[in-house]
């Protein structure tokens, strides 16, 4: 039984957001009654020199707490985190620079070394994140915030920064996506592979490029609930939204994917090329993926009604 | 004021606010939630273009006070609706709650806080007399008058919903 006395746990978070929302919005500046009106112009310089200065003052703030064994660990923590990664980096460029002698003699195919690059180019990538989260750290005196409501910190908005690092890994997969679909189409044209396959790598590109639009989305979110046009709650909603709606194309795309793939199989089937069993997990495959796109619909509903 | 700040106050404060305040609202939470967030938001707006005071929780607790106070005194006080925000048919301590709160509220500013702080806060005499800075014998003497001001306040007993069932 909840005391009577204690606030509920919702009611307290969601106060604490609104009262940030509203710290934040009466950061911008509003003339006063009587008061000359300030150009826009003027009103969007001093709000980023508004933020600066609020970085600024947070860094000051996080110098008066340096001692704290709470940022003592967190940074230390990071900074084996770093290692780590920068460790790993040498070994996945020595393993990719070996795919790509290996691929030059023709002992590995294209797929593989291009993999290879790809798990250097990321690993890189984690290299550089995990710098950033130390910066963070060290600025801030807390674990790093990645939420797209958290404040900029410094100065410096590490959120957004994380999500362009995450931009670029993304287009690394996409890019790689791509070459295999290319790669693939000319051999679909060669008859060297099936329908099926070609179908299965552009199901698989359709994926990357979606993840990649959910990054834009986050990162135009972010900028927008900085320059005070969004609150946290609605910030919450729309990002909410933007991902049901991307993962419901993802799953419409691998519903038809997978339906195609689907009548394929009952019309091999029939020609004695499949066994029945394969027929059946190509239906239960397609039954879990539209199961996704329904959620995704039904979750994209429930979001326009709150918004 | 800085957003961190900000946002420190209010997790250091909110749990003790909400307590002070649903001690007097008898735990309608509806009507504590109400006047809490009204609290804070009269606080950010009173501290955004400056540094926060000192004791940020007291001078909290008594905006929320007197949100309360003024919420009540506003509504009309008669045999059929009850206290603003509060159903008659609410459980009857709620109702005797915020009766006794309001009528407390109309005493002088002395026995409004010892009475309070003994039955709404719970505190003891030596804990009150600490607070107010006088010696034990001046707060029991200070609660017996402000006991007798109260009986001449408070509202004949009417018959109230109870628990709703």
């Amino acid at each position: 039984m909840s005391d009577r006395y204690e606030p509920d746990p919702q009611f307290v978070d969601k106060l604490e957001w609104q009262l940030a929302s509203e710290f934040r919005r009466g950061s911008r500046l509003k003339p006063a009654p009587g008061r000359i009106a300030v150009p826009r112009t003027v009103v969007g310089l001093s709000l980023a020199a508004g933020v600066l200065l609020l970085g600024v003052a947070a860094t000051k703030a996080a110098d008066l707490i340096k001692d704290s064994w709470r940022r003592k660990i967190e940074v230390a923590r990071l900074e084996t985190e770093v290692k780590i990664k920068r460790a790993f980096l040498a070994f996945t460029r020595d393993a990719a620079a070996k795919a790509e002698d290996r691929f030059s003699l023709g002992l590995v195919d294209e797929d593989e070394c291009l993999a290879s690059k790809r798990a250097a180019d990321r690993t890189a990538i984690e290299v550089r994140r995990a710098g950033l989260d130390l910066e963070e750290a060290k600025v801030s005196g807390e674990a790093p915030r990645n939420e797209l409501y958290a404040p900029v910190v410094g100065g410096r908005d590490y959120v957004s920064e994380r999500l362009e690092l995450e931009r670029e890994a993304r287009g690394f997969d996409r890019d790689l996506a791509q070459a295999r679909e290319n790669r693939l189409l000319r051999l679909f044209e060669l008859g060297l592979v099936s329908r099926e396959e070609l179908g299965g790598s552009r199901t698989s590109l359709a994926s990357e490029e979606a993840a990649l639009q959910r990054i834009e989305k986050r990162l135009a979110l972010r900028k927008a609930f900085l320059t005070g046009g969004l609150s946290a709650e609605e910030l919450e909603i729309q990002e909410r939204l933007a991902a049901a709606e991307i993962n419901g194309r993802r799953a419409q795309s691998g519903v038809d994917f997978l339906r195609e793939r689907l009548e394929s199989l009952r019309v091999r089937e029939a020609a004695g090329q499949v066994s029945g069993e394969d027929v059946r997990l190509a239906r239960m495959d397609l039954e879990a993926t539209q199961a996704q796109l329904d959620l995704a619909l039904q979750e994209i509903e429930i979001l326009k009604k709150i918004r | 004021m800085l957003e961190d700040q900000w946002l420190r106050i209010y997790r250091e404060t909110i749990h003790p606010l909400y307590g002070y305040m649903a001690k007097r609202t008898g735990g309608n939470r509806a009507l504590t939630e109400d006047i809490v967030q009204e609290s804070y938001l009269r606080a950010l707006d009173s501290w955004k273009n400056g540094p926060p005071p000192d004791a940020p929780l007291a001078w909290l607790k008594q905006v929320a006070r007197n949100v309360l106070i003024d919420c009540l005194r506003r509504k009309k006080w008669d045999a059929d609706p009850g206290p603003a925000g509060v159903d008659p048919r609410a459980p009857a301590d709620e109702f005797e709650s915020l009766e006794l709160f309001l009528a407390i509220a109309s005493l002088g500013r002395k026995k409004a806080r010892a009475l309070e702080a003994f039955y709404f806060d719970g505190l003891s005499v030596r804990e009150i007399a600490g607070e107010m800075a006088v010696s034990e014998r001046a707060v029991e003497g200070l609660l017996r008058r402000a006991r007798g001001s109260l009986r001449a306040v408070l509202p004949e007993p009417r018959p109230v919903g109870g628990n709703h069932v």
